[in-house]
């Protein structure tokens, strides 16, 4: 395999920077993605400031940060505007998906533990691998440099829809802004005709900014850019982790024989790489719109905005939303199977009972794989697409809850019966559990179009994406991180911290998100600036403030998660191999593995969940044979 | 020490249960549905508290079955876990037990979704539908664009291949109103919604009603109210509410730039058709001089005519 040929790094630059060691390259995306999880966070209480006390915010922030008034625009007075308003959620989501989870759960959590768990020495294309990170950095750069551009980051919302996002002004059409500009620099005595002509360039910026919203200028095209770098990031990533997982594991790790973890990772792969291709497409088409003045998304007769218009198109709306939703439908399995995964893998470890149903619970995730292809359209029942197509994207949703309730059962038959240690990973990921069957029940809600109609954009969506996303995929990564932090830095968490920061965050993130269905039932619109211009949505005002003060508190005690990860890479307690005392192979390994992980290659025997084997000593049988005695690793790690 | 995790779960999952509670048990705190004024309104109400019960009941044994076990199997329990690595039997039927309650879910919507959009779609297209546009009352297109709504009120009865001709051209007698949404109880109404610029999406939370318009389509949508809230004063010469029903509004649910929070418009629903003719014959003639339609543009109208067809 190629991964014989690469050579132990040499130099700090090889080791520690430029490396091709899938460790490496895992903990670089686990820090990059904190550096984005922080923004996010900070962005989302921007939103909640704005909510819970619509335009009296700033006015309150400055009374505490007086410092703050000098960077405020004029032109917004003592509130946050909406334009800004709008940019805020945008960037919060986008942050959030692109940055944060998949990167997290695919890039951080894929890469570290896909060749440690299969046995392999490194991933099968080690250089690849390292380019999948290193291309995240022009994302990075266009990301960041859009706050600062001309008119903002973008502002057309996460899912970016036409023709608020791509309408650009007819470019034949002069602009007067262009012309007095040009009328400017032309001197005096030239002929103004000659001056008057816009050069192609000078087309192509005007189109770089949408009059269509106050926020889609330059920033909607930085946008794009770092869109469709974070997807080809993705996209060699699942390359890499598809082959590795087909090729390089070790002898006797049959498929039937690979950790759940393993399994969410490959099924995401492959999802990833189907449905990646179609985003990127999408994301070139609406990049040309909006630069070359292509008209992929803009309908034949044009559009009238008052005082401008564009041109004539002869393109869809609509269709992307289609191709949107393609990929970004089974991105939302992309975002939970890894951690569906790995919460098995914690919750085994910590039950002491083999997991209940591994074949159901791999074949429930391809099940939500191949379902995940045909149900996009939920996402559109009420866009204007045909009313026959909402039928048959109703009745694939409602089967993709079937795997979902499956894997529900099968994780608490699992927990039935078992000897539950609770640890800051375990608590984590029973946390998950519990909050994943809300934020499945309320998909149900959804997926009935006749409902749909009522709740469809409302706050019941937001508390449904954050249920499944916030409670289940972040609380799979607090327990992921809590349960692997032993073998990436040798140290562990510490317990205390641990399970204070899972209390409080329990605790604030179910007052920060269950309430937004209550807000959803009554109709509150999501990305509203301020509900209270309304007389049907004053009585939820006091949840909105709820929310908010629960948002905020949520925020800062991730600086007791954080504070605790930075301190325990340093300062934890030393861990040894198996602080867990768990069978898969990873944990054979010194904490952390040098380069090629394996001291001699593993021979994998059986699956990963013998536990409650009361013939072996301390109740269980590794995947290798080997029977390790925990106390005594610490001593030759 | 282990209960306390147990507890936990319990009191987060008992708090989210009383917080459903509370707001449906307690409608004078305005946190549950809106008022429901429409046959649609109705259905999906109803369909709603279905769901609710079928989701009820997976929430609190699942979740019951979870803090359950956290109380009873923590490390510190005597004897030790059997090595069960799962069950036919079970899997079986807990596969199917959803599956049950999913295709009731199905089948309860099916229906409810046909009629409220079914409608529109070319017959030839739909085996045992009904006609492309059953013969409504009252013909409205609205007109989106940022940020407000424009309200073409038909004054003459329209054919079903002349409401498209009409949508287009419009005829002199029209009423054009900004805002507001005015119809009868027991109309058979026909709204036509379009937007001359980006997806705005018109959302009457009483008629639990909601339909993006899409730029370059016209999609047809209809309703009948149930309730009303409002008659025509011909003394004071306007609107004036009828009961305790208050104003509903009318909003829009897809973002559309900065200012998409301020589409707001209002819904009127006469008690007969006699208090909407008075409205209708007093606006007329209040906008006559103002010649009001020029507001509307008619940039996008060539291209409506052919309605649904994609
Ligand atoms: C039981 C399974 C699920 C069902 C039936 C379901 C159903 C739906 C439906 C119908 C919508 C569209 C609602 C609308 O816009 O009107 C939706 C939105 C969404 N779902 Fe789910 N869902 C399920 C699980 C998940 C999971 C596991 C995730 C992610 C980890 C997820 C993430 C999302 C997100 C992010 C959106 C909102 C996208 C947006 O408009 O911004 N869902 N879901
Ligand atoms: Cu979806
Ligand atoms: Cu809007």
């Amino acid at each position: 395999m190629s991964h014989d040929s690469h050579p132990a790094p040499g130099n700090f630059l090889t080791k520690y920077v430029f490396s091709s060691d899938h460790k490496v390259i895992g903990i670089q995306f686990l820090f990059s993605g904190m550096f984005f999880w922080i923004l996010g966070g900070l962005l989302a209480i921007g939103v909640r400031l704005q909510l819970g006390w619509p335009n009296q915010a700033l006015t309150e922030l400055l009374k505490w940060f007086p410092s703050l008034a000098d960077s405020i625009p004029a032109s917004w007075g003592s509130r946050i505007s909406p334009e800004f308003y709008t940019m805020l959620f945008t960037m919060h989501a986008t942050v959030m998906i692109f940055f944060v989870v998949v990167p997290w759960l695919g890039g951080a959590f894929g890469n570290y533990l896909i060749p440690l768990m299969i046995g392999a020495k490194d991933m099968a294309f080690p250089k690849l691998n390292m380019l999948s990170y290193w291309i995240l950095w022009p994302a990075f750069f266009f990301l960041l440099a859009s706050f600062f551009v001309d008119g903002g980051a973008a502002g057309s919302g996460w899912t970016a829809y036409p023709t608020l996002s791509s309408a650009t002004q007819n470019a034949e059409i002069p602009d007067p802004g262009l012309e007095a500009a040009a009328k400017a620099s032309a001197p005096a005595n030239s002929p103004a005709q000659a001056s008057l002509e816009p050069s192609l360039w000078e087309r192509i910026k005007s189109r770089w900014n949408s009059p269509a919203a106050g926020q889609s200028g330059q920033g909607q095209v930085y946008w794009l850019l770092a869109l469709i770098f974070s997807g080809t990031s993705s996209m060699m990533g699942s390359v890499n982790y598809i082959t590795t997982i087909l090729n390089c594991r070790a002898p006797g790790m049959t498929l039937m024989r690979m950790p759940l973890t393993i399994w969410g990772m490959f099924v995401t792969a492959i999802l990833q790489s189907l449905a990646l291709p179609v985003l990127t497409v999408a994301l070139i088409m609406q990049f040309l719109d909006r630069t070359v003045g292509t008209v992929f998304f803009l309908p034949p007769a044009g559009l009238s905005f008052g005082n401008w218009q564009t041109g004539t198109g002869g393109g869809q709306p609509l269709l992307w939303q289609h191709l949107f939703w393609f990929y970004s439908h089974p991105a939302v399995y992309i975002m939970i199977l890894p951690a569906m995964g790995m919460v098995s893998d914690v919750l085994v470890a910590f039950c002491r009972k083999p997991l209940f149903g591994y074949m159901p619970m791999v074949f429930s995730m391809i099940a939500i794989a191949g379902l995940g292809f045909i149900v996009w359209g939920h996402h559109m029942f009420q866009s204007g697409m045909d009313p026959r197509l909402g039928t048959g994207f109703m009745v694939a949703t409602i089967l993709i809850a079937l795997p979902s309730a499956v894997k529900i059962f099968n994780w608490l038959a699992t927990i039935w019966g078992s000897r539950i240690r609770f640890t800051s990973a375990s608590l984590n990921a029973l946390a998950f559990i519990s909050m994943f069957i809300i934020g499945g029940l309320s998909g149900i809600y959804m997926a009935s179009t006749p409902v749909d109609i009522y709740i469809h954009d409302t706050y019941f969506i937001v508390a449904h994406i954050h249920y499944v996303l916030f409670l289940s995929s972040m609380f799979g990564i607090y327990a992921g991180i809590h349960f692997w932090f032993p073998k990436m830095f040798g140290r562990t968490m510490n317990e205390t911290l641990g399970k204070t920061h899972f209390f409080l965050t329990f605790l604030l993130a179910n007052g920060t998100f269950f309430p937004m269905h209550i807000l959803g039932i009554r109709g509150h619109p999501r990305r509203y600036y301020d509900p209270t211009i309304f007389d049907w949505l004053a009585s939820v005002q006091p949840l909105n403030q709820f929310v908010s003060i629960c948002a905020i508190l949520l925020g800062l005690v991730q600086v007791i998660f954080l504070a605790n990860f930075l301190f325990s890479i340093f300062f934890g307690p030393k861990s040894g191999r198996n602080p867990w005392d768990v069978n898969t192979l990873e944990w054979e390994t010194p904490s952390p593995p040098g380069h090629g992980n394996f001291e001699t290659t593993p021979i994998v025997l059986r699956g990963p969940y013998e536990y409650a084997v009361a013939e072996a000593p301390g109740g269980r049988l590794s995947q290798t044979g080997i029977i390790h005695d925990s106390t005594q690793q610490g001593k030759h790690s | 020490m282990h209960r306390f995790w147990s507890l936990l779960f319990a009191t987060v999952n008992l708090a989210c249960l009383a917080l459903l509670v509370v707001a449906f048990a307690c409608p004078e705190l305005g946190w549950w549905l809106p008022d429901s004024a429409s046959t649609q309104a109705i259905e999906i109400d109803s369909l709603f508290y279905l769901i609710t019960a079928l989701c009820g009941f997976f929430f609190v044994a699942t979740e019951g079955i979870l803090i359950y076990s956290l109380w009873k199997f923590p490390s510190t329990a005597p004897g030790n876990p059997k090595p069960i690595h799962g069950h036919l039997g079970l899997e079986i039927g807990w596969t199917i037990a959803p599956l049950v309650g999913l295709l009731v879910i199905t089948a309860a919507s099916l229906p409810v979704w046909q009629a409220a959009r079914y409608q529109g779609i070319p017959t030839s297209t739909l085996p045992g539908n009904s006609e492309t546009s059953p013969d409504a009352d009252q013909v409205i297109l609205v007109t989106a664009r940022q940020w407000d709504w424009h309200l073409k009120y038909a004054t003459e009865p329209l054919s079903s291949e002349g409401i498209r001709q009409w949508a287009a051209e419009g005829t002199p007698s029209d009423l054009v109103v900004a805002n507001e949404l005015h119809v009868w109880k027991g109309a058979k109404v026909s709204l036509l919604l379009r937007t001359t610029d980006v997806i705005h999406s018109f959302f009457v939370p009483a008629l639990r009603l909601k339909q993006d318009t899409l730029p370059g389509k016209t999609i047809p949508m209809r309703f009948e109210a149930t309730v009303s809230n409002v008659r025509f004063d011909p003394a004071e010469g306007r609107v004036v509410p009828t009961d305790t029903k208050g104003s509903w509004e009318i909003a829009c649910a897809e973002l559309c730039g900065g200012n998409h929070f301020r589409m707001r418009g209002k819904l009127f629903v006469h008690p007969d058709r006699k208090s909407y003719d008075a409205w209708l014959d007093h606006s007329k003639r209040q906008t006559r001089s103002r010649s009001l339609t020029a507001m509307v543009p008619q940039a996008a109208s060539s291209i409506q005519k052919d309605g649904f067809t994609q």
